[in-house]
């Protein structure tokens, strides 16, 4: 067994926005007292992570590392319409929020360069808040609020490792 | 318990460390990647923060997630 610390600084971006999740609302006309439900969507994408992963070489050619690192998303909510609450015009918006990620992962090369890895991720971002105003006929309608917003990811994958002068690694 | 783990975690990492290599890690180096997978968006409220002007909190329920397989491009380097 081979005994081999390294250190390694990582870019990962999500290029695809996820599918739309739904949620509710409490909102409250400013003018009057009642108040009702309104059905919003949501969805996040852009998605950056930065990460540090210290890692540990099993063998030449197998390696499990740690992540710890920064991650920031966009997150887009708008109102589902046509609304059951009678709004009569939407919103839609756009809150960047940031986090921090934590994960684990292992690598194990299977050809000359090229290598497979399965990776677990956790990412936790702090509360950004939302709102947003419409109106119910001539009456204002607003919310604002702070949700918790996290995301958990099993990912496994193909890459390729090469030096400085675009040459894969030789083999042991 | 806990201070065992810690003791025996500790002591193999600082074997880890000192033992010398035997051979230079294949990662070593730059990488990219891409991968996809399964992941949970998880949106969660709060208590409702009630303003006097008209506001709000999430409900009912509170809680929203989302599963959903991402594409991830990745890159970077490792070294010593």
């Amino acid at each position: 067994m081979t005994n081999d610390w390294l250190i390694g600084f990582g870019v990962d971006y999500h290029p695809l926005a996820q599918d739309n999740g739904t949620f509710k609302v409490l909102t409250n006309p400013a003018s009057s007292h009642s108040s009702f439900y309104q059905n919003m969507s949501y969805q996040v994408s852009n998605r950056v992570n930065l990460s540090v992963m210290p890692a540990y070489t099993l063998a030449p050619d197998k390696l499990l590392y740690l992540k710890l690192g920064y991650s920031t998303q966009t997150l887009k909510y708008r109102q589902i319409a046509p609304d059951a609450g009678g709004l009569t015009s939407g919103f839609e918006r756009n809150a960047r929020q940031n986090g921090m990620l934590i994960g684990a992962g292992y690598k194990q090369t299977v050809a000359h360069g090229f290598y497979g890895f399965v990776e677990a991720n956790s990412v936790l971002y702090a509360k950004a808040t939302i709102q947003g105003s419409a109106y119910a006929g001539a009456h204002a309608v607003c919310f604002s609020s702070r949700p918790l917003v996290s995301a958990m990811n099993v990912l496994f994958g193909v890459g390729y490792t090469f030096d400085a002068f675009g040459h894969s690694p030789t083999p042991q | 318990m806990q201070y065992l783990v810690i003791l025996i975690l500790t002591a193999l990492s600082t074997i880890g460390w000192c033992l010398p290599s035997h051979a230079e890690s294949e990662f070593k180096g730059f990488y990219g990647q891409v991968a996809t997978g399964y992941e949970d968006n998880r949106f969660s409220s709060i208590n409702p923060n009630w303003r006097t002007s008209g506001s709000s909190g999430i409900g009912p329920g509170g809680s929203q997630h989302k599963t959903g397989a991402p594409l991830v491009l990745g890159g970077g380097t490792f070294t010593k």
